[in-house]
């Protein structure tokens, strides 16, 4: 099933101050008290600046960021099974809560995933250098960032500024490595996704797409109480959204046609050794497990078993990972955000994952019923 | 909607920094129920998120906080714990008139805490002591602490020499700004002991023992102008010699230096000011032993299981006339005559911080720490009282400003007599978070349960020997390290 409205906040301080009329604020200030946990991320300063919080009440709301794009989260993590929990996430976030499904690690029963629509995000820290150097904005006068038609475009009290990502990214800055070449833009496998692509200009509004009965019923209930309202889209806005999300889908293809393919069609020895190369400064710090949302075995973990002494081209640790995220690498990118020596891992797990989705057709984080083609033993002839 | 669960666990996630060196990571602790976990802080301007392998580990070390009270090795409740440490400081003090007391912070404390530990100290009529006085009383008017430039200055550097530092072990994050600083044209060069992975950002590698640094940087001094940078290590074992020598060659050159530093807070120690006892860690022992120092106050400071020679600082302890710990995690090893006054996890305290870059940053605990404990104690002295700690914050504040408009330069200085051994020992003035929190076990822990007997076989992690004559010793995981190991066995 999929319905599409546009939506927006009853409460006057959200529809106005929120992101796109405040509708996921409403939303989950209607869900306090069903969840034993409603999950955000608030901001603690400038909009670059943020935590995860479990509101309580409605006055929790109040500062909730709607967009996540510059806080790059992990949110998955903050699911708790048997826990049931309302939670906001970005797509990459939603796919991982799949994956953890599929290890038993969540219950789809428990969860409610409000979804946002993303058309990539930023580091924080590289993204207030480049706020300085490219828009010459200061952080604290940033109110609210977007991606519209190809533009970053970062709002002032009362001024927007825009600039090509195409630009952005080619000077260093824009959407981190592996938003640029993501293909999953509208969450599908949420209850609901939220965003602000097809809604008219200044409308306040939230285009909102409900892709299960447990996400019509938090809708419908959030109406009832008066906290949401809601209305058809035009149909036109429902195609505009559609063509951005299809620019968007051919934009990470061309990207993964820059940043992967050339090292796929290197000879199998040149790409060993490309990433060997890349592997080399690794200290082993463990980083890359401990953000990834989709490697979290816990007790006997077999990377973590892996002979540090070994003498193998690549570290047995980053072999076992690679081989094991072939076929649960989502492509979030937390690995190389947060590795100490600035290792592209997620450019090396996606090199598998994509090499093995090509072959297979199989890809990860979709839904929690498929089984891994490795894990069913039915790989194509010949692969 | 239906069922709730039962029991509600709540969820707090804290903005906090990390403790294991002075570069004070920014990361998020997440408190979960019993649970503690910890997030990246990918907004952090000093980490950009990242940690090393301490900052992944902090869970493990936030569970191991004190929970018990101990006076004289017995369990005791926390407000006996309080009485029993008012009791002996107000019975020593009487009988020593307040001199030969010294309070020991080695840093990982808030700037709150090191100020209230100071008015603490004054009221009884003790000295205080970082563990890092005796640079400031051999090398005076040093910037040392002093260096606001923040890490920037490394990937702007054109010629940047690494001395003694293992920077992919050591302080990975300031790794990562070497690479940067590579891939700007930067000319790295390191002099030491063999070092993981110098050779992927060093241009010129001069291999040498500990003992020989001296030498190689008296010759290099020739090659080095304006645009050089030094980085080193700055901490309760390093070389004065070396220290000493660097501050010469920038005074001379124009070059700088940027010391990294062990603990938490160590920057801060100095802009606080609170060490005013100018002495070595060794030399601080020694006084124990001989009955010079008689009460000591140690506070976060682990070293019954860090020092070099346990069994020596224990048996200095043991000799005291009065030892009190207050400390947030739990020491492997306490002498029976310690009173043991546990101190909240250091994420879960609130208070400012001045990280190595110059950096005065906010904890986003909400309990005080020290300040609390002293005020409890001091009630039992009839001293004058802490203050409150809004009136600590100001303080800090105001010492923070005015130590960093206080833009001091290199000043020649005489250089100490090195003393580093030759012989069969490792002489490597390497250390790293787990090492300075007796932790050189954890590396290896991580190869799981079945293979950590194996590993202590084949392993030569932590080896302590002969440390009385002031060496650091290495520890290491794996076979990169063994090279290191090999040079000097
Ligand atoms: S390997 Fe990296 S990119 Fe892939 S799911 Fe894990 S953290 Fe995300
Ligand atoms: S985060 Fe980076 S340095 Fe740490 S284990 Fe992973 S690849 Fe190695
Ligand atoms: S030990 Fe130092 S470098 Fe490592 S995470 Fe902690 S503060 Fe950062």
């Amino acid at each position: 099933m999929s319905e599409c409205f546009w939506g927006w906040s009853m409460r006057e301080d959200l529809r106005k101050n929120g992101e796109s009329g405040g509708f996921v604020s409403s939303l989950i200030e209607s869900l306090i008290g069903d969840y034993d946990r409603v999950i955000s991320v608030r901001k603690t300063g400038t909009v670059f600046e943020g935590k995860v919080v479990d509101l309580k009440d409605s006055s929790d709301v109040k500062g909730i960021q709607g967009a996540l794009h510059s806080l790059c989260i992990n949110m998955s993590a903050y699911i708790k099974k048997g826990m049931r929990t309302a939670i906001v996430l970005k797509p990459c976030d939603a796919k991982a809560v799949i994956e953890n499904m599929k290890r038993n690690h969540v219950d789809r029963g428990d969860v409610l995933l409000i979804g946002l629509n993303c058309g990539g995000t930023l580091s924080p820290v590289n993204t207030m250098k480049m706020l300085d150097v490219e828009y010459e904005l200061r952080p604290d006068e940033v109110v609210k960032e977007e991606i519209s038609k190809g533009n970053l475009i970062f709002f002032t009290e009362d001024n927007e500024f825009s600039k090509s990502i195409d630009e952005l990214e080619e000077s260093g800055y824009g959407r981190r490595e592996s938003c640029r070449y993501c293909n999953y833009k509208i969450p599908s496998v949420c209850d609901i996704a939220c965003g602000n692509w097809g809604t008219p200009a200044g409308g306040k509004v939230t285009f909102v797409e409900i892709f299960t009965q447990k996400g019509e019923q938090a809708v419908r209930s959030a109406v009832e109480m008066g906290f949401v309202s809601v209305e058809a889209p035009s149909e036109k806005l429902v195609m505009v959204r559609s063509k951005i999300n299809s620019s968007m889908k051919k934009l990470a293809r061309s990207w993964k046609g820059k940043v992967l393919d050339p090292i796929m069609e290197l000879s199998p020895i040149d790409r060993l050794n490309y990433i060997t190369n890349t592997l080399s400064p690794c200290i082993g710090c463990y980083a890359c497990r401990k953000a990834c949302p989709v490697c979290n075995c816990t007790g006997d973990c077999k990377c973590l078993q892996m002979d540090p002494d070994d003498v193998l081209p690549i570290p047995q640790y980053h072999a076992v990972r690679l081989l094991h995220l072939m076929e649960s690498c989502i492509g979030c990118g937390n690995c190389t955000d947060v590795c100490p020596v600035d290792i592209p891992l997620a450019r090396l797990h996606q090199l598998f994952a994509k090499a093995y989705e090509d072959r297979t057709g199989y890809k990860p984080g979709m839904s929690a019923d498929d089984v891994p083609p490795l894990s069913r033993g039915d790989i194509p002839e010949g692969h | 909607m239906s069922h709730r669960c039962q029991e509600v666990i709540s969820l707090k996630v804290i903005d906090s920094h990390c403790p294991g060196c002075s570069i004070l990571c920014g990361l998020h602790i997440i408190e979960d129920g019993d649970e503690i976990d910890i997030d990246f802080q990918k907004y952090c301007p000093i980490n950009s998120g990242k940690l090393c392998k301490f900052g992944i580990d902090l869970p493990a070390i936030y569970k191991n906080c004190v929970e018990t009270c101990m006076v004289d090795g017995e369990l005791v409740c926390k407000d006996e714990c309080i009485s029993a440490a008012s009791r002996a400081l107000k019975s020593w003090s009487s009988r020593s008139k307040g001199k030969n007391g010294l309070v020991l912070c080695l840093g990982d404390a808030t700037n709150e805490e090191l100020l209230s530990l100071k008015d603490f100290a004054n009221a009884l009529g003790m000295k205080c002591s970082s563990g890092l006085g005796h640079f400031v009383g051999n090398i005076t008017n040093v910037p040392l602490f002093h260096d606001f430039t923040g890490f920037d200055i490394i990937e702007n550097s054109k010629n940047i020499i690494l001395i003694s530092l293992d920077p992919y072990y050591q302080y990975p994050l300031v790794a990562r700004k070497l690479q940067m600083a590579k891939e700007r044209g930067s000319c790295i060069s390191s002099i030491g002991p063999e070092g993981s992975h110098l050779e992927t950002i060093c241009e010129n590698i001069d291999l040498c023992r500990p003992n020989e640094v001296l030498k190689r940087l008296r010759e290099l001094s020739q090659h080095v102008d304006r645009f050089s940078l030094f980085i080193t290590q700055l901490g309760i074992y390093a070389d004065p010699s070396i220290v000493a020598e660097i501050n010469n060659i920038c005074s001379r050159t124009s070059s700088r230096v940027k010391y990294l530093k062990d603990y938490a807070n160590s920057e801060a120690s100095l802009a606080m000011g609170f060490d005013n006892y100018g002495k070595s860690i060794d030399e601080i022992v020694s006084e124990m032993e001989s009955g010079v120092i008689t009460a000591l106050i140690l506070v976060e400071s682990p070293l019954f299981d860090t020092y070099l020679d346990n069994d020596r600082f224990m048996k200095a302890c043991e000799k005291l006339d009065t030892l009190v710990v207050i400390q947030s995690s739990m020491p492997k090893n306490l002498p029976s005559n310690a009173v043991l006054v546990p101190l909240e996890a250091f994420y879960r305290r609130k208070g400012t911080l001045i990280n190595v870059c110059g950096r005065f940053i906010s904890m986003g605990g909400d309990l005080e720490g020290t300040p609390d404990v002293l005020r409890k104690i001091m009630a039992g002295l009839s001293s004058a009282p802490i203050g409150s700690f809004l009136d600590l914050t100001k303080r800090s504040r105001e010492a923070y400003d005015s130590w960093s408009a206080n833009n001091i330069g290199y000043e020649i200085v005489s250089v100490p007599e090195h003393n580093a051994l030759e012989g069969e020992n490792i002489h490597l003035y390497v250390t790293n978070p787990y090492l300075l929190r007796g932790m050189g076990h954890q590396l290896v822990k991580r190869v799981g349960d079945r293979l950590y007997p194996e590993m202590l076989k084949k392993e030569r992690y932590v080896v302590k020997q002969r440390v009385a004559d002031g060496v650091v010793l290495s520890y290491q995981r794996d076979r990169r390290f063994k090279g290191i190991m090999g040079l000097y066995e």
